[in-house]
C-alpha cells in the first residue's frame, strides 16, 4: 500500500512486553529501514534493541503492532534474513567449514553450491586453511568471521547484526569493523543491514543512519543521517571533526534520557 | 561529562611475528609444566603403592592365613587360577551378563531419556515412576526379580539393567534439557526443521551427558553384576568370591576382587577416552 519497495523493514507501532506486561522491552516503535542501507541502533543495555532485532528475525513475537520484512508481516524467521550473534553461536561439534555451511545445508542447498559459496566467503574472510579446525581452536575474532560467513553464505537480502563485535577486544573489533565496511563496499555484497551496538563510535563509523534508543521503556529517540558517504575510510571518519560532534550529540541524547528528559528533548 | 574518544593506538605493527614466537614459547612452557607434573604424579603413585604393598606384605604375613593374606600369596593364587582357566570360567558368564545388561540399559535409557525430553506428555506421565525407581535402592528389587526370573542369566541381566538404566535415562534427559538455548536459537534463526534441530544441535549437544551417563551406568552395572552373582550364587565372578570365602581360601578370594577392580578402572578409563573423542571441546575447556 504505502511505499512498498523503499523500506526493507518497517516497524509500525511495535511493542514488546515481557512477564505479563511487567517489563517493557520497547513500546510503540516506528522505524523504517531502507533497502541497502546500514542502520545502526545504539543504546544502553536494557533498551530493548536486541529484543527488537529478534522480533525482526522472527525469533520472538511482538506484543502489539507489526513488523514488515520485504512487505510481509513477520511470523517466524523470514527467508531473506540472516543473523550474526554477539556470542558467535557456532556449533562446537562442527568444523569451521561445517559451521559456515550450516545455513545453506539447512536450506537443502546442493554440495556444489555449498562448496562454492562457503569457499568464496571463507576466502574473503581470510579463513582459508582453517576449514577443518573446530571453533574452540580459533580466536574470538576468527570465530566471529565464521559467524559472518555463515550468514553471508545464504545470500540474505537483510543482515541482522546483534552486537557482533561486543565480545571482542578493542583491536580485533576495529579490524573487523574495517573488514565489514570493506565488504559492504563491494557492489555484489550490498545488503540491508541492521546493526545493534552499544558503542557510539561503532554506530557512527558503520551506519548510513543511526537510531538512538533509550532505556526503560525502550523507545526511539532520534534517527540521525550520517554525513559520511561511501566508500568510507574508517581512519578519515574517525578523525573527521563531525565524528566528534556526532559522538557528543548522541552521547548527550543517551544520557539525558530518563532523568532530565522533561526539560529539553522529550520526543513523544 | 565528556567522554574521551577511543583513541586508536595502532602502534603494535611488528607484533604479529613476535606474538607468534611468544605464543610458541608459552605453549612449550605449558607442555613442559604438564609433562613434569604428570611425571611427578607417576612417581608419587609408585612410591605410595610400594609402601602400602610392603606394609601389607609385612603385617599380612603375621595374621592367620584363614582370615587374611599377603600380596605375594594373592599373586601366586592369581597365576594358578589364570593358568588353570578357573578365573576365566567364572569371569566369562559375568562379562556376558555385564555386556547384555549394559547394552540394553544404554539403548533403552537413551531412548526413554530422549522421548521424555521431547514429549511433554510422556515427561509428566512417566517422570514420577522414573524418579521413584531411581530413588529406590535397586537392591530392594533383587528378590522380586529372582522370584520372577529365577537364577539364570536372564535374571542377572534384568538386575544389571535395573542398576544401569536410570543413570542412562536421566543423563540423556538432562543432556537434552541442558542444550545451550542460544544454539537452539541459532538453529531457529537458520530455519532448521525439527528433525534438523535434533540431528544438528540437540543430539550432539547432549552427547557429553550421555557418555557421562554411560560411565555412571558402568559403575553401577558392575555393582549390579556382583550383587546378582552373590544373590543367585550359582555362577559368575561373584559366586567365585562366595565360594572361596566359604572355604577360607582368602588368597584365592582376593583374585576375583582385584579383577573386578581392574575391570572397573579399565572401563571407566575407556569411557573417559570416548568422552574426549566425542566432545573434544569440553576437554579443551577443562585444560585451560
Amino acid at each position: 500500500m504505502e511505499t512498498p519497495p523503499a523500506a526493507a523493514i518497517r516497524a509500525r507501532n511495535a511493542s514488546k512486553l515481557f512477564l505479563d506486561g511487567a517489563v517493557v522491552a520497547f513500546r510503540q516503535l516506528d522505524l523504517e529501514v531502507r533497502t541497502q542501507e546500514i542502520l545502526c541502533i545504539v543504546g544502553p543495555s536494557g533498551c530493548g534493541k536486541t529484543t527488537f532485532l529478534r522480533c525482526i528475525a522472527g525469533l520472538i513475537d511482538l506484543s502489539a503492532g507489526d513488523i514488515l520484512v520485504a512487505g510481509k508481516a513477520v511470523s517466524g524467521p523470514p527467508d531473506s534474513v540472516a543473523m550474526v550473534f554477539q556470542h558467535f553461536g557456532l556449533l562446537p561439534w562442527k568444523t569451521v567449514y561445517q559451521n559456515a555451511a550450516f545455513g545453506l545445508a539447512m536450506a537443502g542447498a546442493s554440495r556444489e553450491t555449498i562448496r562454492d559459496r562457503v569457499g568464496h566467503y571463507l576466502d574473503l574472510a581470510g579463513l582459508s586453511g582453517f576449514e577443518q579446525h573446530y571453533p574452540y581452536q580459533l580466536s574470538g575474532g576468527m570465530q566471529q568471521r565464521v559467524g559472518l560467513v555463515r550468514a553471508l553464505a545464504i545470500n540474505p537480502a537483510i543482515l541482522l547484526m546483534d552486537e557482533p563485535f561486543a565480545a571482542l577486544d578493542a583491536q580485533t573489533r576495529e579490524i573487523l569493523q574495517n573488514e565489514l565496511l570493506e565488504l559492504m563496499e563491494r557492489p555484489d555484497e550490498r545488503k540491508t543491514m541492521v546493526f545493534i551496538t552499544h558503542s557510539i563510535d561503532e554506530a557512527i563509523l558503520l551506519g548510513d543512519r543511526v537510531a538512538v534508543m533509550t532505556a526503560r521503556p525502550g523507545r526511539l529517540k532520534e534517527v540521525i543521517e550520517m554525513p559520511f558517504g561511501r566508500p568510507r575510510d574508517p581512519e578519515a571518519v574517525r578523525s573527521d571533526p563531525r565524528f566528534a560532534e556526532l559522538r557528543a550529540h548522541i552521547w548527550h541524547q543517551l544520557h539525558t534520557a530518563p532523568k532530565r528528559a522533561a526539560k529539553t528533548r522529550e520526543v513523544a | 561529562m565528556t567522554v574521551q574518544s577511543a583513541d586508536p593506538t595502532v602502534t603494535l605493527d611488528d607484533s604479529a611475528e613476535r606474538e607468534g614466537v611468544e605464543r610458541e614459547n608459552a605453549r612449550r612452557a605449558a607442555t613442559n609444566r604438564r609433562w613434569r607434573r604428570s611425571a611427578e604424579n607417576a612417581v608419587i603413585r609408585i612410591v605410595s603403592l610400594a609402601i602400602v604393598l610392603g606394609l601389607w606384605e609385612f603385617f599380612g604375613a603375621r595374621v592367620d592365613p584363614v582370615l587374611f593374606t599377603t600380596p605375594s600369596a594373592i599373586a601366586r593364587a592369581a597365576v594358578t587360577m589364570i593358568g588353570s582357566g578357573e578365573l576365566w570360567t567364572y569371569l566369562w558368564p559375568s562379562l556376558v551378563v555385564l555386556f547384555l545388561g549394559l547394552t540394553t540399559a544404554a539403548v533403552a535409557g537413551v531412548a526413554i531419556g530422549l522421548l521424555l525430553a521431547r514429549f511433554r506428555v510422556l515427561d509428566v506421565a512417566l517422570g514420577v515412576y522414573i524418579t521413584f525407581l531411581y530413588s529406590t535402592p535397586s537392591v530392594a528389587l533383587v528378590p522380586l526379580i529372582v522370584l520372577w526370573a529365577g537364577f539364570e542369566t536372564t535374571a542377572k541381566v534384568i538386575i544389571l539393567f535395573l542398576f544401569a538404566f536410570f543413570p542412562m535415562a536421566i543423563n540423556t534427559y538432562q543432556g537434552v534439557k541442558n542444550v545451550d538455548p542460544r544454539l537452539l536459537e541459532v538453529g531457529r534463526a537458520f530455519r532448521c526443521s525439527e528433525r534438523q534441530l535434533w540431528t544438528n544441535i540437540i543430539l550432539p549437544g547432549a552427547l557429553p551427558f550421555i557418555v557421562t551417563g554411560l560411565r555412571l551406568a558402568v559403575g553401577r552395572g558392575l555393582i549390579g553384576m556382583v550383587l546378582a552373582d552373590l544373590y543367585t550364587a550359582i555362577s559368575g565372578i561373584g559366586y567365585l568370591i562366595v565360594r572361596t570365602a566359604s572355604t577360607y581360601q582368602v588368597d584365592k578370594m582376593f583374585v576375583p576382587i582385584v579383577t573386578l577392580g581392574v575391570l572397573g578402572v579399565t572401563l571407566t578409563a575407556l569411557l573417559r577416552l570416548l568422552e574426549l573423542k566425542v566432545a573434544p571441546w569440553t576437554a579443551a575447556r577443562d585444560q585451560d
